[in-house]
């Protein structure tokens, strides 16, 4: 008699590093939008026009999601969004 | 206070003020980041994640020493540049490589005032409406380094 298959089971950490991240910037009332602006196309390489497009998401809906992906990935650029002294955070896809 | 801001041809700008006081003001708005209110602290060095404690903690750990090092070679280099000052009529100038260091320090200075002061969310759009004097002063000078700030970046921009 076969033994059962045993289910499958993945570690935490190969769930973690699988998932996909969000980078999130958050509105705050000191940046200036030219800085936020200029610091998306710094760190994105966004073209002008798509680092604004985010820059007034953040100022009029209070945030932005920058970029979603591996979390190594999403950590690299929050640190590069915090050295420029952006409000940025990582969040979990459901 | 007369301020005058200026790109020279060969990429560095020059700052004139006709008061010793911009020197001044600058050097004490930079937050001592040996020694940081703890507001101050919570705005330049955020937690990266709402929940993940791990993540957290691993951000303490191995990124704050990182961004420490860079706030404060920002903020010498800008120190640096202000020692060098000529004292009457003040002029400051600030060769082309060290623009970014100054963009990012004027950016600490700023974060810094607002948060150590308490200054309400809404306050640096109606800064005529606040009542202590002390918060007046600092939304002047987050309002004075913002100046500076602007056409700096304008100088300065990557596209």
């Amino acid at each position: 008699m076969p033994l059962a298959a045993e289910p499958e089971q993945k570690n935490q950490t190969e769930d973690t590093l699988d998932s996909v991240w969000k980078v999130v910037v958050h509105n705050d009332p000191v940046n200036l939008m030219t800085y936020v602006t200029y610091v998306f196309e710094l760190v994105f390489q966004f073209p002008k026009d798509t680092a604004e497009k985010h820059m007034w998401e953040v100022h009029t809906k209070g945030r932005s999601i920058l970029w979603s992906g591996n979390r190594e990935e999403a950590e690299l650029y929050t640190q590069q969004l915090h050295s420029h002294l952006l409000l940025a955070s990582l969040e979990k896809s459901p | 206070m007369t301020l005058a801001i200026k790109t020279l041809p060969c990429g560095s700008t020059q700052i004139s003020c006709d008061t010793a006081e911009l020197h001044h003001l600058l050097q004490e708005s930079l937050p001592c980041l040996q020694e940081l209110h703890p507001e101050t602290e919570k705005r330049l060095f955020p937690h990266p994640s709402p929940d993940a404690i791990d993540l957290n903690q691993d951000w303490r750990a191995f990124v704050l020493p990182d961004l420490h090092a860079l706030f404060q070679a920002q903020q010498d280099t800008v120190r640096a540049d202000l020692r060098r000052a000529n004292p009457t009529p003040q002029t400051i100038h600030i060769p082309q490589h060290h623009i970014d260091a100054w963009i990012h320090a004027l950016n600490q200075a700023r974060l810094h005032l607002f948060s150590s002061y308490g200054l309400p969310p809404d306050s640096l759009q109606n800064s005529q409406n606040l009542s202590n004097p002390e918060q007046k002063t600092a939304a002047l000078k987050i309002h004075l380094y913002a100046l500076i700030q602007e056409s700096l970046i304008k100088t300065h921009r990557p596209s």
